[in-house]
């Protein structure tokens, strides 16, 4: 027939007989009325479907030949099997099945969502049917999709309007945030499950994106502000897990860093206002940042952004109560040092202070915690409280990579002091100028004055014997050290007296002052204040606070009259012959409490001082190089030159004195303009 | 003064202890730790009559006082870093003089 040219009239009869079966199957079917769940509407149209693609199939091979030349050869004509699958498309059009197929699939999925069991196998059959026809993004898709939007909205409406409050793991009752996220996962799991059991997989990423809008972004603000803080102070590090993925798949993580944020400065600055926390507080950011960086590692996926937003907040709080933080870590230093690995195992203190040292970076006034760290570390190394020196050693290697070599060279110059004074001792103790000074032993340590905190002088008349040792020592050093006044800094010595009481013979160990005051009592047995003080000439607040560490505090070698708490100018101090004590060596450790406070309050003076002047050099040096700066162009520079936070107050204040010393001047036509004067 | 008979034995050993406490030191010094801090014997503020660095700092070359950047005295009673000096003579125009009286140059003894 195709050869004698009949292959159209063929093909016409073809789509004919195509049209009209295909018409009245389908008619058939529409005419059913019942769309519930058991209506025969879909299983028949599945069966309609899967009978015609296999008669089609046999169309196909029988009328091979018609298909391989006339429709090859013809333009503008689909193939027998495209014109099959065109035939039923236009009965499904022109009849409105293809939306009510559409609609009644939705309706199934929605019943599946709602918990029931739906035949999976011939949804898969229509859908793909939908899809071979051309159908399913036109039909199914916009309907499904909008269905799905108003099924979550409902769903999250009602669910996180009764959400409530953060409640431990495992001991939820109620539907709380976390148990919510659960929810919301498995939700997901089900739609990707669903496109692959019997959706097109294009639909997938739609499918839930709509999901998750309508479950998660909408409600961002109000789970985070309800819950947030709440799974962060109990760790709960899984459910943030999944907060972390599903804001960042509804592009929301700006929100979380927010609140992130806020949480840590809210933590910190509550840890930090505390007033009673003392060096407790350094432990207590220590495990508040473990705390932290373990969430951030094992839920947020380590992400930049929120390492980047907690930095930042830590920086905020440490730095907002002033110069206490930062004493307060150089104090925790102090007591690690001293200790040592008796606090910890070696291994774990490095580790330590290995964290310790992070905190340190957020400090903003790094030359205050160095003068607090040279002063303890000027403590521990003439009092011989260093733990270990590998230890110190090790800390000194952390401050310099942090402050550079001009901090850290000063403090190996103090340790360099304390070893040559190691080394002098030895040879004065062998040397002709040590022959006088009889059976005591004799230690000087001596100090590069621009190495060491700046102490106070301080006047003493130290006993005979010791300052016949001191000259003796004093001429020694001279000898081999010329050109060099040596200073003796009577508050930093310490003594080991052995004193005779009626019960025994007691070592005491004593700082110098106090065995100063307590020799006096090897020829007196009683003394007035005012002669304590003439032999000493200390001053009165000095032998007030050594009178009373030996006289009022737990281990009184002297008694005093009258008997009081406080020393007063007109007491008598008479020398306890009865004490007595299981010891045989007792250290009487020096009233601390004023001493201390004043000492901190020096320090921080120090560094304020070494600040002004440090602004003044920068200011002097800019000018110099610059010769005229507006005035915020000289602030810019100097915020930029210096290692500490000042404030615009603080250098308008040094920029006006300057100007007042006449190292600069205002220009005559512009008073916001600054000019060097040589 | 009624004294018990029984009485004077315990009294006399009590002024024997009293006694021997004059020979034994009450109060002896076993040990003495001196702490004490140097500076170079120069004026306060005084500074290097070469560099112009205080004598407390050392010299531009050296980073650390102290030891390493020691002074030198000469005869003329001048002062100055000895980084400094031995620089200063290392030159040509110095003529091995003093920087500051132009007196040949002898280090003090
Ligand atoms: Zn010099
Ligand atoms: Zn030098
Ligand atoms: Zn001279």
């Amino acid at each position: 027939m195709c050869l004698h040219k009949f292959g159209s009239e063929l093909y016409a009869n073809l789509q004919g007989e195509c049209l009209l079966y295909a018409r009245t199957q389908l008619s058939e079917i529409n005419k059913e009325q019942d769309e519930t769940e058991n209506g025969t509407v879909l299983t028949a149209t599945r069966q309609f479907w899967t009978q015609y693609t296999q008669q089609l199939a046999v169309i196909r091979c029988v009328f091979l030949y018609l298909d391989r030349t006339y429709v090859l050869q013809t333009a503008n004509t689909p193939s027998l099997w495209a014109m099959g699958l065109a035939v039923v498309r236009q009965c499904l059009e022109d009849s409105g099945m293809a939306v009510r197929l559409a609609r009644l699939i939705v309706q199934e999925i929605a019943r599946e969502r709602d918990g029931a069991t739906v035949d999976r196998a011939m949804l898969r059959v229509l859908t793909q049917m939908l899809v071979d026809l051309n159908l399913y993004s036109q039909y199914l898709v916009p309907r499904l999709i909008e269905a799905t939007r108003e099924h979550y909205e409902r769903e999250s409406r009602r669910m996180v309007g009764r959400l409530v409050p953060v409640q431990p793991a495992g001991a939820q009752n109620q539907m709380d945030v976390p148990l919510y996220l659960d929810h919301v996962k498995r939700r997901l799991t089900e739609e990707t499950d669903r496109t692959a059991q019997y959706l097109s997989a294009s639909t997938k990423s739609t499918l839930l994106a709509t999901a998750v809008g309508e479950l998660i972004e909408k409600h961002t603000d109000h789970l985070l502000a309800t819950s947030f803080d709440d799974m962060l102070a109990q760790d709960c590090v899984a459910d943030l897990g999944n907060l972390y993925t599903l804001l960042e798949s509804v592009a929301r993580l700006d929100m979380l860093k927010r609140h992130w944020a806020g949480y840590i400065k809210r933590t910190g600055m509550a840890l930090v206002q505390q007033p009673d926390l003392d060096v407790a507080l350094v432990t207590e950011l220590l495990a508040l940042k473990q705390r932290l960086d373990n969430v951030l590692a094992q839920s947020f996926a380590g992400s930049e952004s929120l390492a980047h937003a907690l930095r930042e907040a830590f920086e905020e709080f440490i730095n907002a109560r002033r110069n206490r933080p930062t004493q307060l870590i150089a104090k925790f230093v102090d007591q690690c040092m001293r200790t040592g690995s008796r606090m910890a195992p070696d291994q774990a203190l490095d580790a330590l202070l290995d964290r310790v040292m992070v905190l340190f970076r957020f400090i903003q006034g790094k030359d205050m915690f160095e003068a607090f760290y040279k002063r303890d570390l000027a403590k521990r190394l003439l009092t011989n409280k260093s733990a270990s020196k590998d230890a110190e050693r090790a800390m000194l290697q952390r401050l310099k990579q942090e402050c550079g070599a001009g901090f850290t060279n000063k403090l190996e110059g103090m340790f360099r002091d304390i070893e040559a004074s190691e080394d002098l001792a030895g040879k004065f103790a062998g040397s002709a100028s040590a022959a006088g000074i009889g059976s005591m032993s004799f230690h000087a340590s001596i100090l590069a004055h621009a190495f060491w905190p700046t102490y106070e002088p301080m006047d003493l008349v130290v006993p005979k014997a010791a300052e016949e040792a001191q000259n003796a020592f004093t001429e020694f050093y001279g000898e081999t050290h010329q050109g060099r006044n040596l200073q003796w800094q009577p508050m930093l010595g310490t003594c080991l007296l052995k004193v005779e009481f009626d019960e025994g013979p007691k070592e005491l160990a004593l700082s110098v002052v106090q065995g100063t005051v307590l020799c006096l009592f090897g020829e007196a047995d009683e003394l007035s204040y005012t002669e304590i003080q003439q032999n000493t000439s200390l001053d009165d607040a000095t032998l007030q606070r050594t009178l009373q560490s030996l006289a009022c505090g737990k281990t009184r070698v002297l008694t005093k009259e009258p008997k009081g708490k406080n020393v007063d100018s007109t007491d008598r101090f008479i020398f306890n012959k009865a004490f007595s004590s299981p010891q045989a060596r007792i250290k009487i450790s020096q009233i601390q409490t004023k001493g201390a406070e004043k000492e901190t309050k020096d320090t921080e003076e120090r560094v304020q001082f070494d600040r002004m002047y440090k602004v003044d050099a920068a200011i002097v040096r800019i000018m110099k190089a610059r010769r005229t700066l507006s005035y915020t162009d000289l602030l810019t520079e100097i915020m930029a030159q210096l290692k500490f936070n000042a404030s615009a107050t603080e250098l308008k204040k040094r920029i006006d004195s300057l100007l007042e010393r006449e190292f600069l001047e205002r220009d005559d036509n512009d008073q916001s303009v600054y000019k060097y004067v040589a | 003064m009624a004294q018990t008979p029984n009485q004077r034995p315990f009294g006399s050993a009590s002024s024997l202890v009293s006694l021997c406490n004059i020979f034994i030191m009450k109060v002896k010094i076993k040990d003495w730790k001196a702490v004490a801090g140097w500076r170079w014997d120069v004026p306060d503020d005084d500074v290097c009559g070469i560099c112009r660095a205080p004598f407390d700092a050392c010299c531009p070359s050296c980073k650390i006082p102290g030891d390493d950047c020691p002074l030198i005295w000469g005869e003329c009673t001048h002062v100055f870093h000895m980084h400094c000096l031995l620089k200063w003579l290392g030159t040509e125009s110095s003529q091995q003089q003093c920087p500051m009286d132009r007196r040949p140059w002898v280090t003090a003894s």
